[in-house]
């Protein structure tokens, strides 16, 4: 009796360790995204100071460009992403796997049409006649777009992957936490981005 | 184990103090500046010395937003160190931690 007793608290502690260790896996992986990230954001808060300098340059050659309409839709669909991924995490705490793998799969497909909106709306000024060398406003928003649309990239490459490549479709929580901060700072990162474009005009 | 800890901390904490201030402290370096940044800012017009000091104001935003988070993360997690220490230990050895915290703190006393 003594035995069993001891090796169900054996057990019992095991897996307290285990989950402790887990805990700390995921604070590793947070602690290394959000390294990363802290690197972004100064890129592109040098960028912002670039420009808010360079519009107030001498040579006044700085030209108000009309944001395409597609940013709006650009920016409900990454609300609705971020939603989604609140939903997912949600499921993930309750230990729904059908539940999570489709919400998480969901924030992956919208940011998919994210990026597409982003292209679309390249398309749109170019047919506007603004490419990259009209004017240093039209630069600057070509530059602002195209680096947040890479990092959205990496973001729905790291949702899809997480989700189909892991094993038993269950990604761990360490890589649910990461993902989440990175997909959490891409959506803050472009309400930045646009509210700056915003308030430029 | 967590007092050790924390010592440590606070002995690089006050080597990083020591050389940042002498570093930081004499009077010539803060004399030093690009003369001919400044002459260009200098003779530009109202709005362009407006505008720079707009972008030197956004460029400072970044490093000070994450100093804040770094120092709010620390604050959160002053107490971590040494849990990290023993459910690493735990996990090795198949123990617990508050085993091992107890373990620790019970030589600790006997020390």
């Amino acid at each position: 009796m003594d035995r069993a007793s001891d090796l169900q608290e054996r057990v019992t502690n095991s897996q307290s360790a285990m989950k402790q260790s887990g805990q700390a896996a995921s604070r590793k992986s947070v602690t290394a995204t959000a390294t990363g990230l802290a690197g972004v954001l100064t890129f592109f808060a040098a960028l912002m100071s670039a420009c808010v300098v360079r519009k107030g340059s001498p040579a006044a050659d700085w030209q108000f460009l009309q944001l395409p309409p597609v940013f709006w839709l650009d920016t409900v669909i990454l609300l609705g992403s971020a939603g989604a991924l609140f939903h997912a995490r949600k499921r993930f705490a309750n230990g729904d796997r059908e539940g999570f793998r489709h919400w998480w799969v969901v924030t992956g497909i919208l940011g998919c049409f994210f990026v597409a909106g982003q292209l679309l709306a390249w398309r749109q000024l170019f047919h506007a006649g603004i490419n990259l060398g009209a004017n240093p406003s039209s630069s600057f928003l070509y530059l602002f777009t195209a680096a947040h649309a890479a990092l959205a990239l990496g973001g729905v490459v790291a949702l899809l992957s997480a989700a189909f490549l892991s094993k038993q479709h269950l990604p761990s929580r360490s890589t649910t936490d990461a993902v989440t901060l990175y997909w959490h700072c891409t959506f803050a990162l472009w309400i930045g981005i646009f509210l700056f474009f915003l308030l430029l005009r | 184990m967590k007092d050790r800890c924390c010592a440590r901390s606070l002995a690089t904490l006050t080597r990083i103090l020591a050389v940042s201030a002498g570093t930081a402290l004499p009077g010539a370096l803060w004399a030093q500046s690009c003369a001919l940044c400044y002459q260009a800012a200098a003779s530009s017009g109202a709005r362009f010395i407006e505008a720079l000091r707009s972008g030197i104001i956004i460029l400072i935003m970044a490093p000070v937003a994450i100093c804040i988070g770094f120092a709010i993360t620390a604050y959160r997690k002053r107490n971590l160190c040494a849990d990290d220490d023993y459910s690493e230990v735990g996990s090795t050895m198949g123990i617990a931690s508050e085993q091992i915290s107890w373990t620790e703190q019970a030589t600790c006393k006997s020390e």
